[in-house]
């Protein structure tokens, strides 16, 4: 019922654009995360839904209304903020119930509201202390709990995890995620982290200059991104980039690797059929890349540099025909290489992508 | 030679430059008390540091009570009446215009809210004496000239920039995500300024209390020009005292006179000063 419709939104402020035509449907109960580097746009199109900032272009939907030109209040949404944006003059209480006390709600459903929704998130030992005798965790779940009461059919989340520690942040992720699927409401969430974009999202925006570059379920985002900027953003380390030629020759498809080998990819999945060949990109991510070749049908000579050990994984870091790569590994296999090794690595051809060289889209 | 004697030498260095501007500053203050307590003879005999022989209250009875102020010999208490008069609405109308002007100015930004803030600014570095026949002209033809409600509209109008500027400055140090926050759950304008915006002010509500009493008190100019003769502030009659000639100059009284016009602002300072400090400091440095 709670639908998003952003159609053709433009957002300038003076002379510069910063959301140029965009189209976004979010459909009801989704968990859409908005993910991009600082200046991509992101904030910039949570404050437009959320009435915030005045739009240039475009028209705003929520729930099949036109809701481009309403008041915040008037478009059935919560907020939360990355500096948590408490009222320090009054307490706990008094900022959950600040928004329904201007809107003239009877106290005694007021009361219900605060019990249940402090009791969802446990910050009821708390109501009666001020934001600034709390601590970020405690802060940011008071924030929540702000928009909760309202009993909005959006939420919006402007990076409400960032200024927090990484223990925390873990935490409040899974807790989040819970929340999302017991209530079933809407969620727009901005962040410029892809590990909660991965863990949270049912479907990913990734952005870059006020351009959605995909929107796609976490899982395809990774696997299968649409073009080099969401390869290289998403997935840490990044993913290996190799340049080279692709041609078709007797019935099968090669990519010859700038000063290295031909590599076999007939069986990788082209979106539209290959025609003359020409300059391309191959992207492997580190993980699919074998220390241990096997039975891979297909192999990358490689020569090591560095090797990094993360605990439960180790990378290590090197060169393949003179570019720059890295492999993933279980730490198990108890690898640790001396600089200048040379090996041969392994991967299968599902897991490769393919982009053009000059326009960055996968192939 | 170790650096804790170089230390305590420039620590001797600043208390005895402090000792001594504090001395120049409180020697006249000094005179100006002695003198106010000792009859005109003693006056004329004594050096103007010695401390009176038979201190009275007589000089400061008269300048309150009986000295002339031109043809009315009533003293200063009708001035320090109008004054307050003066000085209570327009503290509290300049204030309340300031601090809502300066938070539609930072967090509802309209559309040449740059401009407007400029021309504020510019506004405050022109002489007022640039001012003044425009001015007059202006309230005579609204028939304000002359009155009450006349000079505390100027006061208000020329207390404009600062007051904004102060208050500009103070909220744009708030986080806009508590105005963003409070608009989401439902504040309009009025709302938020009530409900979020004022309870966040006091520290700066105390800076422009300060500024603006003391400087509308202080204030000579206006209060000749605008405010008429039934409504001459303490200043006005302060000068008529003073500047009066009948026979000799009655130094104590002019003495005990200017102390009681300086008493309310100094009062202030004093009371004040921490406040005003940190006021000072936090409107001067954000924005």
């Amino acid at each position: 019922m709670a639908e998003v419709s952003i159609e053709n939104l433009d957002i300038q402020f003076g002379s510069v654009s910063v959301l140029k035509d965009l189209n976004l449907l979010i459909e009801d109960g989704e968990f859409i995360v908005l993910l991009g580097s600082s200046g991509c746009g992101k904030s910039t199109l949570l404050n437009a839904v959320a009435g915030l900032i005045d739009v240039t272009g475009g028209k705003i939907r929520i729930a099949g209304e036109d809701k481009t030109d309403a008041e915040p209040k008037d478009r059935g949404i919560g907020m939360v903020f990355q500096s948590y944006a408490l009222y320090p003059q009054t307490t706990v209480e008094g900022n959950l119930s600040f928004g329904l006390r201007m809107a003239n709600m009877p106290k005694d459903e007021i009361q219900r509201r605060i019990a249940r929704v402090s009791k969802m998130l446990q910050i009821e030992p708390y109501l009666k202390r001020r934001p600034a005798a709390l601590s970020g965790g405690q802060r940011q779940r008071v924030a929540i709990g702000r928009a909760l009461v309202r009993d909005a059919d959006i939420y919006l989340f402007d990076e409400p995890l960032s200024n927090l520690d990484a223990k925390l942040r873990a935490e409040l992720r899974v807790e989040l995620k819970e929340l999302h699927q017991t209530i079933g409401k809407t969620m727009i969430y901005v962040t410029h982290d892809q590990v909660e974009a991965m863990t949270l999202a049912t479907r990913i925006a990734v952005m870059q200059n006020g351009v959605i570059q995909q929107l796609a379920s976490p899982e395809d985002i990774y696997e299968r991104p649409a073009n080099l900027f969401v390869a290289g953003f998403v997935g840490s380390p990044g993913m290996n980039f190799f340049s080279g030629r692709l041609r078709a020759e007797a019935g099968k498809t090669v990519f010859a690797i700038q000063g290295g080998p031909e590599i076999d990819v007939t069986d990788y999945a082209f979106a539209a059929p290959l025609g003359q060949g020409g300059e391309a990109v191959l992207g492997l991510r580190p993980e699919h890349l074998f220390v241990e070749a096997g039975n891979l049908p297909l192999r990358l000579p490689f020569t090591v540099s560095v090797s990094e050990s993360m605990g439960a994984d180790s990378v290590l870091w090197g060169t393949t025909a003179g570019q720059k790569a890295s492999v993933r590994f279980g730490s198990e296999l108890k690898l640790n290489p001396p600089r200048g090794t040379e090996m041969e690595l392994g991967f299968s051809p599902a897991t490769l992508s393919l982009f053009d060289a000059k326009s960055g889209v996968r192939l | 030679m170790s650096s804790k004697s170089e230390k305590i030498m420039a620590r001797i260095g600043v208390y005895a430059f402090l000792v001594i501007a504090a001395a120049f500053f409180l020697m006249p203050f000094y005179v100006m008390i002695v003198t106010s307590l000792k009859t005109m003879d003693e006056i004329r005999v004594t050096s103007i540091f010695a401390v009176p022989s038979a201190p009275t209250l007589e000089a400061w009875i008269t300048a309150w009570q009986s000295a002339c102020t031109g043809l009315k010999c009533n003293g200063l208490s009708v001035g320090f009446l109008n004054s307050v008069l003066i000085m209570v609405p327009a503290t509290v109308l300049s204030i309340l215009l300031g601090a809502v002007t300066g938070y539609a100015l930072s967090f509802w930004r309209p559309r040449g809210a740059g401009i407007i803030f400029g021309v504020l600014i510019v506004a405050a570095f022109i002489p007022y004496q640039v001012f003044i026949y425009p001015l007059v002209r202006m309230l005579s033809q609204v028939g304000l000239y002359n009155s009450l409600a006349g000079i505390v509209a100027i006061h208000v109008i020329f207390g404009m920039p600062i007051m904004v500027l102060l208050f500009r400055n103070y909220y744009a140090g708030l986080p806009r995500d508590l105005f963003s926050a409070a608009r989401v759950d439902g504040g309009g304008f009025w709302v938020i300024f009530v409900r979020l915006i004022l309870p966040l002010s006091p520290p700066i509500l105390i800076v422009a209390v300060i500024l603006q009493s003391t400087h509308i008190w202080n204030d000579f100019l206006f209060g000749l020009v605008f405010a008429g003769s039934d409504n001459q502030p303490m200043t006005v009659l302060l000068n008529n005292i003073v500047n009066s000639t009948q026979g000799e100059k009655a130094y104590n009284v002019n003495m005990a006179a200017t102390i009681l016009t300086a008493a309310v602002p100094l009062i202030i300072y004093l009371a004040s000063g921490r406040w005003f400090v940190r006021g000072i400091a936090a409107g001067a440095v954000k924005g």
